[in-house]
């Protein structure tokens, strides 16, 4: 019996990061936390998750919700963000 | 290591019905230097000691739509001269358009507001547009297209319903002004807190690539108003007798209060650099409550 992931399981994501453009793919399971992914990316672009935001189609993700909760299919993309400041 | 999951705190005001606006308020001027209740003060100042003693904790603000909150976001919004980021912002144009929604007999109508992702996603449209060549005719980014028809952000309004519309604009990373859209005219004023960090070109040119994207996104978006587009550039001016901050700090605070003020038609005079750290008080106990404190 096969122990991979099948299609139907999993999701295809893309993450753009929105100070390069730089796209990075992922794929998860439809029913892990988001929370996962944003953890991922932050970790493979050596990024403070405490300086980042994540939105999808103009709204922010909250980390608590799954790609199926919020309805997302194959080449959806995310957007993160750095948090700007100012004085 | 693992980090542990954080875990949200309630605040002593979730799930209560916050008497807001009572019979006995509505109809009074709004005062914007009225003090925040005592004892309120005190429930706030026990919850923060309380909150301070939990690690990997949180607080949801404004319910569902709102957002998670660290102790960082309270500790930027409290800290006298401290920098605002686009979430403290947010939560404070977010309380602005709630009011507006839910006291619309008290509120001025003809205004809409935007948060910091639409200059986000406005410079992603930008990159997007490089690429594509720099022709006219491609495509907005959808969330800029619902941002102006009123779907996001949440308790937005269709700009064909206003006349004028205001926008938090980070200037080189480092600075926040506000930006008034007046649709009737088709022209840009900037309110700019401090006028001595930026000579005028080059806040010109930082709000410049807003200026030209506006007349063909409000087309692709099936803007209808009350006034023709201006076709091409919109012009910059820049507003040289706004209320001034002293020292740095507080630019974010005077976005925040700018647009207060003008939605309730408050004289901009009296947004007073002296008050400000009382200002920030007072929108951290509005925000905990989820509600505008009249």
């Amino acid at each position: 019996m096969s122990r991979g992931r099948s299609d139907e399981d999993t999701v295809k994501l893309k993450v753009r990061y929105n100070e390069d453009g730089v796209q990075t793919l992922f794929r998860v399971k439809r029913n892990i936390k988001l929370q996962k992914l944003m953890e991922a990316f932050c970790k493979k672009r050596s990024l403070d998750p405490r300086s980042m935001q994540f939105t999808f189609d103009g709204v922010g993700l909250k980390k608590n919700k799954t790609p199926e909760e919020l309805g997302m299919v194959d080449g959806d993309e995310i957007d993160a963000l750095v948090h700007v400041g100012g004085a | 290591m693992k980090r542990p999951k954080s875990v949200e705190c309630k605040t002593p005001w979730q799930r209560q019905e916050i008497p807001n606006i009572g019979e006995e308020t509505v109809g009074l001027t709004f005062d914007p230097l009225r003090p925040v209740r005592r004892g309120l003060l005190l429930e706030t100042a026990k919850f923060f000691w309380e909150w301070g003693q939990k690690e990997n904790t949180h607080v949801r603000l404004c319910g569902k739509h709102g957002v998670d909150t660290s102790h960082d976001f309270f500790i930027r919004l409290l800290t006298k001269d401290g920098w605002l980021n686009d979430t403290n912002i947010d939560m404070g144009l977010y309380l602005l358009r709630v009011r507006q929604t839910i006291y619309a007999n008290l509120v001025r109508s003809d205004w809409a507001i935007v948060d910091t992702l639409f200059q986000t996603y406005a410079a992603i449209d930008l990159q997007h547009m490089r690429l594509y060549g720099g022709k006219e005719d491609r495509t907005h980014s959808n969330a800029l297209v619902k941002m102006v028809n009123g779907k996001l952000p949440t308790w937005g309004k269709p700009w064909s319903s206003v006349k004028i519309f205001f926008m938090p604009y980070n200037v080189r990373q480092k600075h926040w002004v506000r930006l008034v859209l007046d649709l009737t005219s088709c022209e840009i004023f900037v309110y700019d807190s401090n006028i001595d960090l930026f000579r005028t070109h080059i806040l010109v040119k930082a709000v410049q690539p807003l200026a030209k994207l506006i007349t063909p996104l409000l087309e692709e978006a099936g803007y209808v108003g009350d006034f023709p587009l201006r076709k091409g550039e919109w012009p910059i001016h820049r507003v040289m007798d706004s209320a001034q901050q002293v020292g740095g700090g507080d630019c974010g605070m005077f976005v925040i209060k700018y647009c207060d003020f003008l939605s309730w038609n408050v004289e901009l005079g009296k947004i007073s650099n002296e008050a400000m750290h009382l200002f920030r008080l007072k929108l951290t106990v509005d925000l905990l409550q989820g509600c505008y404190n009249i």
